[in-house]
């Protein structure tokens, strides 16, 4: 709070003072200060994020053999590749079923947990947020033996149940549940954990409130919490449909054990178009189509929701 | 608890029955859950105990018929005049310096953009949140394009510079710097005569070991998991960090299946297993030393408004 009434005062004190000095940079050596602190932070991310977009969206207007400029040339040669749009089929299809699936899981998982029944919840918690701390290599490897009937921790389970013929391995239907399966496994307890601690740090006089107006377990659930930890569902979903967008570990690790064609999603595609046929240029042209997809669903989708803004403007 | 306590007490032995129901209810999901998310770890360290024959044939939850973990150890170790040993020291080479470079950078920039007001603070503060927001595998191909052109491929810059720029650690550090360090304290330190570079390193840094913490604990994890951008910038043997090395063993053989020992490939794939059961222990192990952190910072970097 203090904090937030020193910057409305001074941003205040701007508009009227005509010198327009502000309270920080009337002390002698403030002015210089600030950009001593930002700027290692922001010349890393000039060199490392900000310019290699530029430098990629530079070269994908240029040709692969001629390095003249040819405009949006290679964007339609991507676009038109066969394999690209195979790839991007598959990342759509992941996009709406996976996210969905993983976002509603993931809050009712988190609604189990914050709930007042069931024992051993800490250890719960901690336990399903044990995977996110794995390298995806390794919980690759790991599934990729546990997609086995021989080797499946499952399969005991299953063959209790009566299911004998075992899980998703090696059918290219069932792939890219095989895929998402992992990513699922390997990131929603992150998840949980980031939900269930905003559901502990809701306010409690409105959760108070509510009970006394006579809100059931359900509509404070879904009427009064849900809407609360919005913010939070929000980044959840940019981050998982950012992850798929951008897939390539689990399906590049698990080409020869499940059958993944080498240009299975747009980023695959765009390694083995660079380092295969060294066609850089339309590489980064498939790269700036990502960034685009995925900058410009996490920036509409901040901005309609309207439950993000900066914390002191 | 605090619906326990609101519910009328009248019918005290039927509320006790009907809590008990749902607390079994929950805590059987709850087990479910579980088996699903930590049996394949446990299957993992379970294997990498057994011989190749024995992964196949003993119960995947229980020690094959005999302990071959140090033996598996010793081969995977010998593998290919000891790669192994490289790709760990490639992994600390790449890991330490970057983290070290984000815990200060991050700090610094947090702190300069929570407590300072200059031209161009909210265009970098939104610059900050659109990073944060951009997948980092959507920026390994420009980044390698780009390292191609400065020649930091099969450099260990390539991977250590490019991981360093976290827009989720200046994020963190914006947070506390923001809500949680009292800009009171600066203004009394100014009075006392402290320049501003004193009230950061004597100030500011020592009341933020927490949440530097934080911020070292999940860059160091996440830097330590990177597949992708080492996998593309370190294409030589000998430069790769371990999740990369592993995962071209892993791409020789077929997961999952007995075949990859009859076709006679170099790699076995128990070396593959405790390849995976060795770099994942450094993670765990921090992992539990910390947890705590963990969720915190999870959390305080994905609270973007309110």
């Amino acid at each position: 709070m203090v904090t937030r009434n020193t910057s409305v005062a001074s941003d205040a004190g701007t508009r009227v003072s005509v010198a327009g000095r502000r309270t920080s940079r009337s002390i002698p050596g403030t002015r210089l200060a600030p950009w001593v602190f930002i700027s290692p932070f922001f010349i890393l991310l000039f060199a490392f994020t900000i310019g290699p977009m530029l430098y990629s969206l530079w070269m994908s207007l240029q040709s692969d053999r001629t390095g003249a400029f040819v405009g949006l040339g290679n964007y339609s040669t991507v676009l038109q590749d066969t394999d690209f749009r195979a790839a991007g089929g598959v990342i759509w299809q992941a996009v709406y079923t996976l996210a969905p699936f993983f976002c509603i899981v993931a809050a009712v998982i988190a609604f189990i947990v914050d709930g007042n029944a069931g024992w051993g919840k800490g250890l719960a918690k901690l336990l399903m947020f044990l995977p996110f701390a794995m390298p995806a290599t390794a919980s690759t490897i790991l599934w990729a033996f546990n997609y086995s009937p021989d080797s499946s921790v499952f399969s005991p389970v299953l063959h209790w149940m009566g299911v004998t013929n075992v899980l998703w391995f090696g059918t290219p239907t069932t792939l890219p549940y095989a895929i998402m399966n992992i990513v699922v496994w390997q990131n929603i307890g992150a998840w949980v954990v980031v939900l269930t601690a905003s559901l502990a740090g809701l306010p409690s006089e409105i959760i108070e409130m509510a009970r006394i107006e006579g809100a059931g377990w359900l509509s404070l659930t879904l009427r009064i919490k849900l809407p609360l930890i919005a913010p939070v569902l929000i980044l959840m979903v940019i981050s998982v449909v950012g992850y798929v967008l951008t897939l390539i570990t689990e399906p590049y690790l698990l080409q020869q054990a499940l059958q993944v064609p080498a240009t299975y999603t747009p980023n695959m595609w765009a390694y083995n178009i660079s380092f295969q046929s060294s066609a850089f240029n339309l590489a980064a042209a498939a790269a700036i189509l990502l960034l685009l997809v995925s900058s410009v669903f996490a920036i509409t989708l901040v901005l309609r929701s309207g439950v993000y803004r900066l914390q002191d403007r | 608890m605090q619906a326990i306590q609101t519910k009328p007490r009248m019918h005290g032995a039927q509320y006790r029955r009907r809590r008990l129901a749902a607390n079994i209810v929950v805590t059987a999901i709850l087990v479910v859950l579980c088996y699903y998310f930590i049996a394949p770890v446990v299957w993992l360290f379970l294997s990498s105990t057994k011989t190749q024959e024995d992964l196949f044939v003993t119960p995947a939850l229980w020690f094959g018929s005999s302990f071959q973990f140090w033996n598996n150890l010793v081969h995977v170790m010998g593998y290919n005049d000891g790669i192994f040993w490289v790709w760990t020291r490639n992994s600390l080479i790449y890991t330490v310096p970057s983290v070290i470079l984000t815990v200060l950078t991050s700090a610094g920039a947090g702190y300069g953009l929570a407590k300072y007001h200059f031209p161009g603070r909210t265009v970098l503060l939104l610059l900050v949140v659109f990073s944060l927001l951009i997948p980092t595998t959507a920026l390994a191909v420009p980044i390698y394009l780009e390292g191609a052109k400065l020649g930091l491929v099969n450099t260990p810059l390539g991977v250590i510079l490019p991981s360093s720029a976290s827009a989720f650690g200046v994020w963190i550090c914006y947070n506390f710097f923001n809500h949680q360090f009292n800009t009171e304290i600066i203004q009394a330190a100014r009075i006392d005569g402290a320049n501003e570079y004193q009230i950061f390193g004597r100030i500011a840094i020592p009341s933020a070991v927490g949440v530097l913490a934080t911020v070292t604990i999940l860059t160091f994890v996440g830097n330590w998991n990177n597949f992708f951008l080492p996998f593309l910038m370190e294409s030589r043997d000998d430069l790769m960090p371990l999740p990369v090395g592993l995962g071209n063993m892993a791409a020789q053989t077929t997961l999952g299946s007995q075949a990859s020992s009859a076709a006679g490939s170099a790699i076995s794939i128990m070396d593959v297993l405790t390849g995976a059961f060795l770099v994942t222990i450094p993670v765990i192990v921090v992992f539990v030393l910390v947890r705590r952190y963990w969720a915190a910072g999870l959390l305080s970097g994905s609270l973007q408004g309110q």
